[in-house]
């Protein structure tokens, strides 16, 4: 083993190796992973990843709190190198970190607490077929090289820079699945309304791609083999959005709200705008003062709402535009709900994807 | 049967830490006494996060008040629960206080 100052044009030190197995508990030891198998970060993987974009390998992003690591494009691309993510995504994983260091999104605040959330990041456009991130199937779950690689990468940046580790500066009492990867896709194709970019950021447009960040519980399943109208599929999802107990009942924030393509079928079929979906799930996802006060989860009351008034009805959200409303998934009688950190921070941000010139 | 033999080829990783840079949260206030060894006759700040009805700052002050004597306790609350204070609450706080418990750590 021997350290280096690194390759001659990259500023990471590099340490050497003459055993492939050395090089790797080196990088367990040193607390370098998350516990998963990793890919090893060599100077060709690095340099292949930087290949993939037009930035100078010294600029600064930002730094990733609460550790403040100073995430220069070099270091994301050296994790990115080790979450196995490939060059191609790269501009995706660098899209999702910049839309994390937001000011509304609480890097810190999400790095830290004791609620479960993890940061989700969410895949739409053009670059959804383009580079293969799946939408489909098992959204969620395993078996998309673009989806864990992005995924897992955004969990590195927030290991190794941000120092979010369990037990140390991570505080969540549970921890995350999430936080070895979580990302998934819009739909390429069952998604009967203008990408969820579009309909969060109006200054971008159904040919540009982009990623939706969002710090959140794990997916919730709604089932529903039963209802086959908008109100009959949404009444269902709207009562798992008021459960007692929920981090948005309990705290208010925003909820990611996944239909899966069968309901999203149903929603075309009856004409129903996403913001139509938006409107119902706010007006149906209420408990009654009653209920909230026996469960002490009054918090500020809207001024429209008694709360001097057992039976008036309090919501969950306080804006339309908290329930953010995607489609992705396989067919299925399902849908899911991914509560946020409530009213402290994680909240939705999107960002254009910038790729080189020439690729898409 | 083909056996593999280890390749003598050298292997260099990179270093995926990042660079922490010091950095200063707190605007500097120049002290216009100086306190004596530790914080007796010390009016002491703290900045408070209460949360579900804990204040440990509070309890922590309120302990060392009983260890030494001091000036007074002033307490101030974060304007948000879940980000770090920012320098307005910094400069409302400085002026009134010798010392502040910005944090706790176990």
């Amino acid at each position: 083993l021997s350290v280096s100052t690194g390759a001659p044009d990259l500023a990471a030190a590099g340490v050497d190796f003459e055993d492939i197995d050395e090089a790797i508990e080196h990088c367990y030891r040193s607390g370098w992973t998350d516990g998963l198998p990793f890919l090893l970060p060599t100077e060709r993987r690095v340099h292949s990843i930087l290949s993939a974009v037009d930035r100078d390998p010294l600029e600064v992003v930002g730094k990733i709190p609460p550790r403040n690591g100073t995430a220069t494009i070099e270091k994301i691309a050296i994790n990115a190198a080790m979450a196995g993510c490939l060059p191609e995504h790269f501009g995706v994983l660098l899209a999702a970190i910049e839309a994390m260091l937001g000011a509304e999104f609480n890097l810190n605040g999400v790095q830290a607490t004791t609620h479960v959330c993890a940061p989700l990041t969410i895949v739409s456009g053009p670059a959804v077929s383009g580079l293969n991130f799946n939408g489909r199937d098992g959204v969620f779950g395993g078996g998309s090289r673009a989806n864990v690689g992005v995924g897992r990468a955004v969990r590195m940046v927030l290991w190794n820079l941000g120092g979010a580790k369990p037990g140390d500066i991570d505080k969540s009492t549970f921890g995350h699945p999430g936080k070895y990867a979580f990302c998934i896709a819009e739909h390429p194709e069952d998604n009967p309304w203008e990408p969820l970019h579009v309909a969060r950021d109006p200054s971008l447009s159904a040919e540009d791609s982009a990623v939706t960040v969002f710090a959140c519980e794990a997916n919730r399943n709604v089932a529903d083999t039963h209802n086959d109208t908008p109100q009959g599929l949404l009444n269902v999802i709207a009562d798992a959005l008021r459960t007692i107990g929920n981090e948005n009942t309990y705290g208010g924030g925003q909820v990611v709200v996944v239909l899966g393509p069968e309901r999203a079928r149903v929603m075309k079929q009856y004409g129903w705008t996403r913001k139509d979906v938006q409107h119902y799930l706010f007006d149906q996802a209420r408990r009654s003062v009653r209920e909230m006060k026996k469960a002490k989860l009054i918090r500020s009351t809207p001024r429209w709402v008694n709360a001097d008034d057992p039976d008036a009805m309090w919501p969950v959200f306080e804006d339309v535009d908290d329930i953010v409303v995607l489609v992705a998934g396989g067919d299925g009688p399902h849908s899911a709900t991914c509560s946020g950190w409530g009213e402290f921070g994680g909240f939705a941000a999107t960002r254009k994807i910038d790729f080189p010139v020439g690729r898409t | 049967v083909q056996t593999l033999t280890p390749s003598a080829t050298r292997i260099r990783i990179l270093d995926p830490v990042g660079v922490i840079e010091p950095e200063v949260t707190a605007p500097a206030v120049k002290a216009d006494r100086q306190l004596s060894p530790g914080l007796e006759g010390a009016v002491l700040g703290v900045l408070t996060n209460v949360f579900r009805g804990y204040d440990v700052p509070q309890a922590v002050a309120e302990r060392i008040g009983r260890r030494v004597k001091l000036k007074d306790i002033v307490r101030i609350a974060k304007p948000s629960i879940s980000r770090p204070a920012g320098a307005d609450t910094y400069k409302k706080l400085a002026p009134q206080v010798d010392a502040v418990i910005v944090g706790l750590c176990a």
